[in-house]
């Protein structure tokens, strides 16, 4: 919802509640989601599997702020754009905040959990404050035997010799230079000057 | 809105701490899922981790 920045510093006036039409909200009227398993896989396949979204979750967890957060964040917005009623931000909450959870694990993300002991902030500030979380040394992913031949195949495909010759080969820096024939005019020549005669009878 | 920032936090957390509530508990939370498709097991097994897999391998 906008917010209006000039009524931002005006009090309501007493009463000005009253006459306000509120069933425009969108939480007033009937939700996009109304049956649970629809909601749960609109979550996944709009919110958790968009990868844009998912590396802005990632950088706010880095930077400090916790998983539950990011899940209260995302379902009161859905709430607000009248996509789930409130009772289904409950039902949803567990679940989303599970599956949120275990992708953050598989891509090795150091996050706060929202119900961490002061210990477990404190420790997760003073990784913060080190480098250790820029450093990715020994955090490449773990290819799979099928994954690392593929990956041996195209390299050596990438190094193989690359064609010389012909027009769309690789320069090789031995070509011999090609005079092309520009203002003589021969019989050989791609671009000719016009003929005078011709000239002449156009200007008539 | 504060009211339902903290009742999800508690929805939140009564489900990912379910071994903590009591018994009688318990049983609320997961009936209230179990009618659907995306009960308990289910969102468990979207996603496996590498550390679940060797954990089940040994």
């Amino acid at each position: 919802m906008p917010v209006d920045a000039g009524r931002l510093f005006r009090p309501e006036i007493p009463g000005e509640n009253l006459t306000v039409d509120s069933r425009s909200y969108p939480w007033r009227n009937p939700p996009q989601y109304a049956d649970f398993d629809e909601a749960f896989e609109f979550v996944v396949d709009e919110k958790l599997s968009n990868q844009d979204a998912l590396a802005g979750a990632m950088m706010l967890l880095s930077q400090g702020m916790s998983a539950l957060g990011a899940v209260q964040m995302m379902l009161i917005s859905m709430v607000s754009k009248g996509q789930v009623t409130p009772d289904m931000s409950l039902m949803l909450a567990g679940p989303v905040y599970k599956t949120f959870t275990r992708l953050m694990d598989a891509a090795n993300v150091k996050y706060l959990s929202g119900f961490d002991t002061p210990d477990e902030v404190r420790a997760f500030a003073e990784y913060m404050k080190s480098d250790a979380q820029f450093d990715t040394a020994g955090k490449a992913p773990e290819l799979s035997k099928e994954q690392e031949k593929e990956m041996e195949r195209i390299t050596e495909e990438a190094k193989e010799e690359l064609p010389t010759g012909g027009l769309m080969g690789a320069p090789t820096g031995e070509e011999e230079p090609v005079d092309i024939p520009v203002d003589e005019e021969t019989s050989t020549s791609l671009v000719t000057e016009p003929e005078v005669e011709e000239m002449q009878e156009e200007e008539k | 809105m504060n009211d339902l920032f903290d009742a999800i936090r508690q929805a939140v957390s009564d489900y990912i701490h379910i071994e903590d509530l009591p018994v009688r508990k318990q049983g609320k939370v997961k009936d209230s899922y179990s009618r659907f498709q995306y009960d308990f097991d289910t969102v468990d097994g979207l996603i496996e981790t590498d550390t679940e897999n060797s954990e089940d391998a040994s």
